[in-house]
Parts: structure tokens; sequence; C-alpha cells
């Protein structure tokens, strides 16, 4: 067998993995009304594509109302960024927000979610008080701190 | 003669030091410092190493050989352990690779940390990852990338990079991280070290800075089985800090080991996980290894895992989630860097220690999980994810019925050159194809050494994988395999 390097193709053809498997029947089943409007034809595009990565490089006007807004999105995580920063994460972005998608292909009708890797539920514990990291140390860690506080910007005038 | 001439410490295992320190071979003292030797004559070429702790270290193995005088004589006594940048370990700085974090030092000791300790082992130093645990090269450390000791062009893997890089270059004899989507098994397989992400609830989460909580596990990066083993007893178990763990009895999983034979062996092998795009030299060692366990006695059969192909999705739907809410409290306010905007607002002060303290991949993740979360998305993207995952789940237990542990690749390639996957997020998401199901599914998996690829060059991690809280099914087959392709790093 040709020794071939990891990084020629490494994935070339890898997304049939991702193309195995049940056809979208109706992407938008069950998704919502509106949010995936228009990602009929996308979602094609990347099945048909055979390469995820370059399957929704359009703007994300043209995506639809699926896409990812990062401009909003920056401002709901608390972030500021410049303008190039923002289009570049708007452009990486993109692909991975049309590859999640996916899921849309699946029938999850009666589906119970799966929040956590084993089910575990009332957990209790003897209501002992322990004693707490004391005040000190955990100053020492505060960017700013006065009298045993916290120092913060004023918020009120 | 000095420590490190009579250590042979790229060689040496948790058990070899164990009985070394029992026969009285050398001191714990002796094979820290063969350990700082080897980390000061070699790390500069690798860069695992974050901080170095080593006058603590010295001092805990003083402490170590003092507790043996005194009669203890404990698997982990006096075994150093190379801890992943994400442990709080009290007095040392705890980053998780990012610039976010400089400057904060742990205020107290994990729940893994603390029971190391009582075990006698001594966190000697903090390795490289890559920040948050977001990665899977250790490329996305905010400090340095690391390089594969076993081909410095290549990544060591991620995120738990910095441990396989220490084990395999030599410079641990054994490392904890942590396995959110595979940062465990990839790193060891890239590197060809041992690495287990137990089930779910096995081991505490206390004190290890959070990514993905219904999905992050700690384990060891180890060169055998066994000693995965010895400190996978030591970490297990119920706390009263991490409410997920669950209260399970911990058996001695080293002692299950020494007869372990595939002879019997219910081997499952899912097609989805030998296709077009993986890479054949991988496919081929790991069928190769496979095979022999089938001549051996062990009984292979093809099963179906029919949602693998949706797995990437659902994790990086669930984990980004997760981690934007995680990472939340990083906010200039309590800890770590602080910087503040023109108008010294407080808005500004949030908004401009995340915008400067997280490096470009956690922004990534950290836009993403807000965005599935948003309003108008959350039921159309998270909550059919948690479905999802479900559907997942249900593969597993449908193909456990029919066997005992699963078989396959644990990367669907070796160890990429640094920069491969820069500027394609994505294409880097994929490789996680094989490793996400498990934390999805909770289960508990180990990469063991297989082969190699390029040829010979790089090595192959063959991936196991069993039921929750299979940890003895699981370890007992590891060891059969390891014997079977006599493979130790």
């Amino acid at each position: 067998m040709a020794s071939r390097g990891p990084e020629s193709g490494r994935f070339s053809g890898f997304s049939a993995l991702f193309r195995a498997g049940p056809r979208a029947k109706s992407p938008c089943a069950g998704a919502g009304g509106g949010v995936c409007g228009g990602q009929v034809l996308s979602l094609r595009a990347m099945n048909e594509n055979n390469s995820i990565g370059a399957a929704d490089a359009r703007p994300a006007a043209a995506q639809g109302a699926g896409g990812i807004d990062v401009a909003h999105v920056c401002e709901l995580a608390h972030f500021d960024f410049s303008t190039e920063e923002r289009e570049r994460f708007q452009k990486q972005l993109e692909p991975i927000a049309a590859y999640v998608r996916k899921l849309f292909e699946v029938d999850v009708e009666g589906v119970e979610p799966t929040q956590y890797g084993q089910p575990v539920a009332n957990v209790f514990r003897e209501d002992v008080p322990e004693p707490t990291l004391d005040r000190e140390t955990v100053l020492a860690n505060a960017p700013d701190a006065s009298d045993s506080e916290f120092r913060m910007p004023k918020i009120v005038e | 003669m000095p420590a490190s001439e009579k250590i042979d410490i790229a060689r040496l295992g948790v058990a070899d030091a164990r009985d070394a320190l029992r026969r009285g071979d050398f001191s714990s003292v002796e094979l820290v410092q063969s350990v700082l030797d080897a980390i000061a004559a070699k790390d500069g070429d690798i860069g695992a190493y974050l901080t170095v702790d080593a006058e603590g270290a010295l001092a805990g193995a003083a402490e170590a050989d003092r507790r043996r005088r005194a009669g203890e004589s404990g698997d982990l006594l006096g075994i150093p352990v190379a801890m992943k940048d994400i442990f709080n370990v009290k007095g040392q700085p705890c980053t998780c690779a990012s610039r976010i974090l400089e400057g904060y030092v742990a205020p107290y000791d994990a729940t893994v940390v603390t029971r190391l300790r009582e075990a006698g082992a001594i966190p000697c130093g903090r390795v490289n990852m890559d920040e948050f645990a977001m990665g899977t090269s250790t490329e996305h450390s905010a400090f340095h990338p690391t390089r594969n000791p076993v081909a410095p062009d290549r990544v060591p893997g991620g995120s738990s990079g910095g441990s396989a890089a220490a084990v395999a270059g030599g410079m641990a004899l054994c490392s904890l991280g942590t396995d959110t989507g595979g940062s465990i098994r990839q790193p060891a397989s890239f590197c060809g070290c041992v690495g287990l992400k137990p089930s779910y609830g096995r081991v505490s989460r206390y004190g290890v800075t959070a990514f993905a909580s219904s999905l992050d596990q700690v384990g060891p990066i180890t060169r055998t089985v066994e000693d995965a083993a010895l400190l996978l007893r030591a970490i297990a178990g119920a706390d009263p800090h991490d409410q997920t763990c669950l209260d399970r009895p911990v058996p001695d999983y080293a002692g299950t080991l020494r007869h372990a034979s595939p002879a019997g062996l219910r081997i499952g092998v899912p097609k989805e996980y030998f296709v077009q795009g993986v890479d054949p030299e991988v496919a081929a060692a790991v069928r190769a290894a496979i095979d022999k366990a089938a001549d051996a006695g062990a009984e292979v059969r093809e099963i179906s895992l029919p949602h693998t192909e949706y797995a990437i999705a659902v994790y990086y739907i669930c984990a980004t989630a997760e981690a934007s809410a995680n990472l939340a409290r990083f906010d200039g306010v309590r800890y770590g860097a602080r910087r503040l905007g023109p108008d010294a607002s407080l808005r500004s002060l949030y908004d401009r220690s995340r915008t400067d303290g997280f490096g470009p991949e956690v922004k990534r993740r950290i836009l993403l999980g807000t965005w599935v979360l948003s309003s108008g998305y959350r039921d159309a993207y998270y909550r059919r994810a948690l479905k999802v995952r479900t559907l997942v789940r249900r593969d597993f237990d449908e193909a456990f019925a029919a066997c005992d542990v699963i078989m396959g690749p644990v990367a669907p390639t070796a160890a990429p050159r640094l920069g491969a996957a820069a500027d394609d997020p994505l294409k880097a998401y994929l490789g996680d194809a094989f490793t996400v199901p498990a934390n999805l599914a909770g289960l508990c998996g180990i990469s063991v050494p297989c082969g190699f690829a390029e040829g010979g060059r790089l090595p192959v991690g063959l991936q196991i994988l069993a039921p929750a809280f299979g940890e003895p099914a699981l370890l007992s087959a590891a060891a059969a395999m390891e014997t079977l392709l006599a493979a130790r790093a």
C-alpha cells in the first residue's frame, strides 16, 4: 500500500461517512417554523457536493433564516469584536452551522432528549456545613479588590 | 550514581516504578529527580509542560519516602503524575492554557488531586492542552504548541496533548487528562500511549475546569493498560462535591487483568467506523489487530451503529452549548485577566476581558453554543440534538446486547502535521467522528497502541468501547489486546 501523508487528502471522501444513511425527507420537519426556512436547497447542496467544508460558503444572507449571525451572537456572548474579527468568525462558522443542519434529516418524533451521560436524579447528601475558602485566599486571585471585596467599575451615578 | 542513570524513565511504567520502590531499587526522591532531569533535557524540543513545580514535587517525594519508611506501600506511593493544566492543584497555577487565567493560583485541590495525594502520588508538573480543552491538536494552547515526541513534525493530538507527549517523550510515567469528545483517547492514539476515558459518573469532576458538563470525564494516559487500571482505581468513586459522580463500588481493576485473554470475547466491529475517508493504513492496522484477536479465540462480528454519522453534529451542538454557559464565568470580575474598554463601563469590562482573554477556537465554540441556545434556535438545534443523542445512545444499547466490547479506530488518521487544520475548523471537528459517540452515550473507552502508519513512523490506536461502568471488561479486553500485540509505549 502506498504510504499516504495524512495531510494529503486526509479528509477526502471522509464526508462520505456523513452522507451515508437516511436522506432528508423534509429537512424542516419538526424544526419549528422559520428557523430553517430555505434550508432544503442548502442541505441538498451539501449532500451532492461531497465536500461538507465547502458546502455552504455563500454569504449568510443567502443561507436563509437558519444561518448564524455572528454580529448578534457576539453581543449575547459578551464579545467586542472588530469588524475584521466578526467577518472572519462569520466565514468560519457558516459551514459549521450548515453542517449541523444534518440533524434535520433525523426523525425524532416521540424521542426523549438525553441531557446527561448517565441518568441520575435527586442526589442527596447530609446537610452538614463545611468550611468554605477564606476570603483572603479568594481575593488573592481577584484582578482588583479592596476592603475584602471585589472592586468593579461604578454602575450607578 | 546519579538517579537518572539507574532509572530508565523513558520506559518505566507505574507498576514498574511501584515494584522498584518496594524493592528499594531507588527512592521516590530519586525517581522524581530523574523525571525533572528528563524534562530539563528533553522538553525544550517537545513543549509538553507549561509549568514544573520542582520544589513541591521533591518535597512530595520526600514525604512519600517517609510514608514508605512508616510502613505504607500503596500502588501509587511516591509516583509522580503529570497533570493537565485543567486540574486545580492548591498553590499551583491552573490556566487551562488560556490567557484569561494567567496569574490564577488554585485555592484548593480537585477531588482527583486529593485522592492522588492520599494514595501518595505526586502532582509534579502541569502539561499543555488546547485552550479550555477545546481542540484536537494542542495547537490551540495560548502559550505554545506541543510536538509529537514520536514524530516531531506532527501534532501530539489534543486536547490532552501535553499529557500524551510527556508520557511518550519519556518525561512522565503517567498523566491525568480529560476527555469530552476524545481528548484522552485521540492524543494517546497519536503518541502511542494508552488512554482511558472512564464512564460518565465514574470519576469526580470537582475542581476540574468545566468544558461540557454532561460529557467531561477525567482519565489517565499511561504506558500500559495495567498502569491505567491502577490510576483509575485511585481516582474513581463517589464524591459529595459532584452529584453526577455515581456511588458505585470501585473494584481492583488491575487485579482482574492478570489472566486477560481474548478467548471467548465477543467483539463488535461497527461497519460505520471503516468507511471511505478513514486512512487505509489506519484501517489496516486496526483490522489486523482485530484479526489477531479472532485468531486467539475471540468471536468477532460486524455490528451497526446507524446514527454514527450524526454524532459530530450532536456533539458540536451539545458541547458548545454547555461550554457557552460554563465559560460565562470568565468575565474579569473574580479571577483571571481584566481589561476595560475606553468608556471604562462594566459592560466594557466583561466584553474586553473576554475578547482579549479567550483564543480563537474558544471564541468559535462560545459563539456556536450561544447561537444554538439563542431565541428561535434552541428548539430547532439544541433540543433536537439532545433527542438525536438519545438515538446515538440506543445504538450502543442494542449493539452491546450482542457483544462485550466494540473495537475500531480511535481517529480516522494518524497524527497530522502541525498547522494542517489551522484554517478549517470543521475539518478538524470531523476527525472526532469515532470518539464523540462514547461521550454522548456515557460509555467507557480506551485507546491501545496497535500498529503504525506512514511507513512505520506514526502510531495508530485501537479503540475499545464498553458499556457504562463496564471498566473491568474494557480493561481486560485492552490488556488482552496489549499482550497479543506486544505493544508498549
